[in-house]
């Protein structure tokens, strides 16, 4: 132990002890300053703190931020929340020699033109190509698929309500292949949502986020009622090439010892032929195949179209059975030949249009009919009620009202996902406001303020779930809205918006509650609780699911 | 002098059909566009699903090779223009008459035609139609034919008890009966019928025809609602309509 020397009664120094020491001068040059430690620890500490305070910042920052969109933006991109109930892909084999159209089980129907694909290095694809085609309707798929619903317009986060959603994808050797630049595939999608108010979106998963393409609407013919459908109609377009329409070479005086024909025609059944009155067509000496014997019978039809070596026509007879064609070179009598040459000019170039619009006329007739037996043949499973009502018991909404069923028409320009949404406010409210000058009464739906609370979860034993994602659904709502764990801090609930509510633990059981048991629910100001329920373990696919919570 | 007259004739003859269309080394090509008018006519102005119906096709056209189809129904047999057919069930069908020629079928003729079925009864009330009473005796379920004048007995039906159909996805507890008469278990469900929030349809109505053949009739919905009217007891209406999915 240390011996200190404590001088408890020590002597007061004299005023000259004092004076003598008074010497500030010498003290001051005397004194050698010494590191001092606290004056390095008080900088040490300040640097800490300074660090500490902005990292606190940063991090807080950081944290608001991933808070606030994490209920918005699953991660990763595209999650599935329970891969065992992924909705499955049906796969097709595609020769890429030819054309293929696919038939999905829904009765979506997919175009895929024949060399569509490139492989990763830009090479051409041929032979077969596996195709992978799945698509999503109702909020269970859309939940079950991972895939993000939100999109963002102009900074304004909006939830997608869909009117159907596909996922195409195309492999040769287990290695993806793309779209060969220029190709694209046809999609006619059948979708129960037969509103005009969608648009289409793809989704970048480098971006992570949907793109616009364009409006989905009966107007731009991107959507169409099926039972109004028609078939395709014939066209005539490539009988009238660029070359037909050019001027004709000048008609010749008629050779004697040459064969011609006139025509004899109905000008009400072949209008366009009135252009030739007046004309005789003179068979070309080359011309081996004619037969002055076929002038014998009576032809169906009659059809005139210049010859590639523009100064020549060919003429076609038809019947039912056979047909004819000769090379022939338009001539006049000699007696004829100065007034009629005066004309000629005008009247053959009347002839295309002329025959054009008989062509129209006809199609038109052929298409009307082809259009009423379309039309006609849609009501008969309408009115089969038998059917309607097997279709009605199994819940297949896609047969139980085939009236309101759409094609959606999707041009596919990259393999992908693509969809046919409308970007709508989730939580919304109804308001109504008086606008002084017109005196109109205007209602508008708008982003409703949404109450947020810390959740916290338990079962019905009031055992504490954790949980990873939480969907909240809303009956006259396609769509889901997902909620990470991470926003559960921050979450928003709203009775009016919800009707049903899906957790997945981190076990990937599903827990759910209904509007029934919304009850249970206990809030205060800035807490909720829910008392969520187990399915059973026999619950393993997407259509329990949805027979489950009546989805 | 006789035999110079008929070989002057003939030659006049040959000259005069070659000149038509063929002179020297300038012919006439005569095209016409082939004229093909087509027509179906029915006995009435719709098929009746207890009988065999038939209907006729003309066509006018020199080429009379075509084919009939019918939607919604068979052609059982046909002679000539005449055609017969049957139904199994009611609703729209549409006869269509295809030309056959070398370049495929073309479509000459369609017409739609309603199928209708003979009205149902159900426990005393005809379709479309509502009672107070059930009249539980008896045969509960037939259909009457006014063509023939005659019942139709059913001879199976199913009926479903839905406990929420506002929702496709709520299964229907089926109960079948092998009769026209609703076993216990259906009266059950009849005499403690909720109508607030479930429904009662009758399914796969099958019933015998007067020539044997079965018929499936359509299927109905038994809706009963409290007669408001009667306010001394608790009185129910029962109605049976067509439901149309």
């Amino acid at each position: 132990m240390n011996k200190y020397k404590i001088n408890l009664n020590q002597e007061k120094l004299s005023e000259k002890e004092i004076v003598q020491q008074m010497d500030f001068d010498k003290f001051m040059s005397d004194y050698v300053a010494k590191p001092s430690w606290m004056l390095n620890g008080i900088k040490l500490y300040t640097l800490i703190g300074t660090t500490i305070t902005a990292v606190a910042i940063a991090g807080f920052l950081i944290y608001k931020t991933s808070e606030l969109n994490s209920d918005m933006v699953p991660l990763p991109f595209i999650n599935p929340p329970l891969k065992s109930m992924d909705i499955p892909f049906e796969s097709y084999q595609v020769n890429m020699d030819k054309d293929t159209t696919i038939l999905f089980k829904t009765g979506s129907i997919i175009q895929v033109p024949a060399n569509s694909f490139i492989d990763s290095n830009g090479n051409n694809v041929s032979g077969v190509v596996d195709m992978n085609y799945r698509e999503f309707h109702d909020p269970i798929e859309i939940m079950l698929s991972g895939i993000p619903m939100n999109y963002d317009s102009a900074g304004t986060q909006y939830q997608f309500e869909s009117a159907g959603m596909l996922e195409i994808s195309a492999f040769q050797h287990n290695k993806p292949l793309r779209l060969k630049p220029g190709k694209q595939l046809s999609v006619n999608m059948v979708s129960a949502a037969s509103g005009d108010n969608y648009n289409i979106y793809y989704l970048d998963t480098a971006q992570k986020c949907w793109n616009y393409i364009l409006e989905n609407t009966y107007e731009n013919k991107t959507c169409q009622k099926i039972f109004d459908s028609v078939p395709p109609s014939k066209s005539y377009a490539s009988e009238v090439s660029p070359e037909q329409n050019q001027m004709p070479q000048k008609p010749s005086k008629a050779n004697p010892d040459a064969y011609d024909f006139a025509l004899d025609y109905d000008k009400t059944e072949f209008p366009e032929l009135t252009v030739y009155d007046g004309i005789k067509f003179e068979i070309t000496p080359d011309d081996k195949v004619f037969n002055p014997e076929l002038a014998k019978q009576t032809w169906d039809d009659v059809y005139i179209k210049r010859h590639p070596d523009n100064e020549h026509y060919i003429v076609t007879f038809s019947s039912e059975k056979i047909s004819h064609s000769f090379a022939v070179l338009p001539v006049f009598e000699e007696k004829n030949y100065d007034e009629a040459l005066k004309n000629y000019a005008t009247k053959l170039a009347q002839y295309q249009t002329m025959l054009q619009k008989r062509k129209t006329r006809e199609t038109t007739r052929g298409d009307s009919l082809y259009r009423i037996k379309a039309i006609f043949s849609g009501k008969v499973p309408q009115t089969n009620l038998n059917e309607r009502f097997n279709n009605f018991v199994a819940g297949n909404f896609m047969a139980a009202s085939p009236e309101k069923l759409v094609y959606r028409t999707l041009v596919i320009s990259k393999m992908g996902f693509w969809n046919c949404d409308y970007p709508a406010a989730y939580f919304i409210n109804t308001v109504s406001f008086n606008t002084a000058a017109f005196r109109i009464i205007n209602r508008l739906k708008i982003d409703k303020i949404v109450p947020r609370y810390s959740a916290s979860f338990s079962d019905k034993t009031g055992t504490p779930l954790i949980l990873k994602t939480v969907f909240l659904f809303r009956d006259d709502f396609n769509g889901v809205y997902a909620i990470n764990e991470r926003a559960f801090a921050r979450f928003p609930f709203d009775q009016e918006h919800v009707d049903k509510m899906v957790g997945i633990t981190y076990d990937n059981k599903v827990v759910y509650l209904t509007k029934a048991d919304f009850g249970s629910i206990k809030i205060n100001s800035n807490s909720i609780h829910f008392q969520l329920q187990e399915t059973s373990s026999e619950i393993k696919t997407a259509e329990q699911l949805k027979q489950l919570l009546k989805i | 002098m006789r035999l110079s007259c008929i070989f002057i004739s003939f030659t006049l003859l040959l000259v005069c059909r070659g000149q038509n269309n063929i002179s020297g080394r300038s012919m006439v090509f005569k095209v016409r566009a082939p004229l093909t008018k087509c027509s179906v006519f029915c006995e009435d102005s719709v098929f009746l699903l207890e009988r065999e119906n038939s209907f006729r096709v003309k066509v006018k056209d020199k080429n009379k090779s075509i084919k009939v189809t019918l939607e919604g129904g068979n052609i059982i047999s046909h002679e000539g223009e005449a055609y017969t057919c049957r139904f199994g069930s009611s609703g729209i069908a549409v006869i269509t008459v295809y030309q056959e020629s070398s370049k495929g079928l073309r479509l000459l003729f369609t017409k739609k035609m309603l199928v209708t079925e003979p009205p149902l009864f159900f426990c005393g009330i005809q379709l479309d139609s509502a009672s107070k009473v059930l009249k539980m005796k008896g045969c509960q379920l037939y259909a009457y034919s006014k063509y023939y004048g005659i019942k139709m007995p059913v001879v199976s039906f199913d009926m479903y008890f839905a406990e929420d159909t506002t929702k496709h996805s709520v299964k229907p507890i089926r109960l079948k009966s092998d009769t026209c008469i609703i076993s216990p278990e259906m009266k059950d469900k009849l005499l403690h019928f909720q109508c607030k929030h479930s429904d009662i349809y009758f399914h796969n109505i099958m019933c015998i025809a007067p020539d044997g053949h079965k018929k499936l009739l359509s299927p109905v919905q038994l809706k009963v609602k409290v007669d408001s009217t009667n306010t001394k007891e608790l009185n129910l209406i029962y109605a049976v309509q067509k439901k149309i999915f």
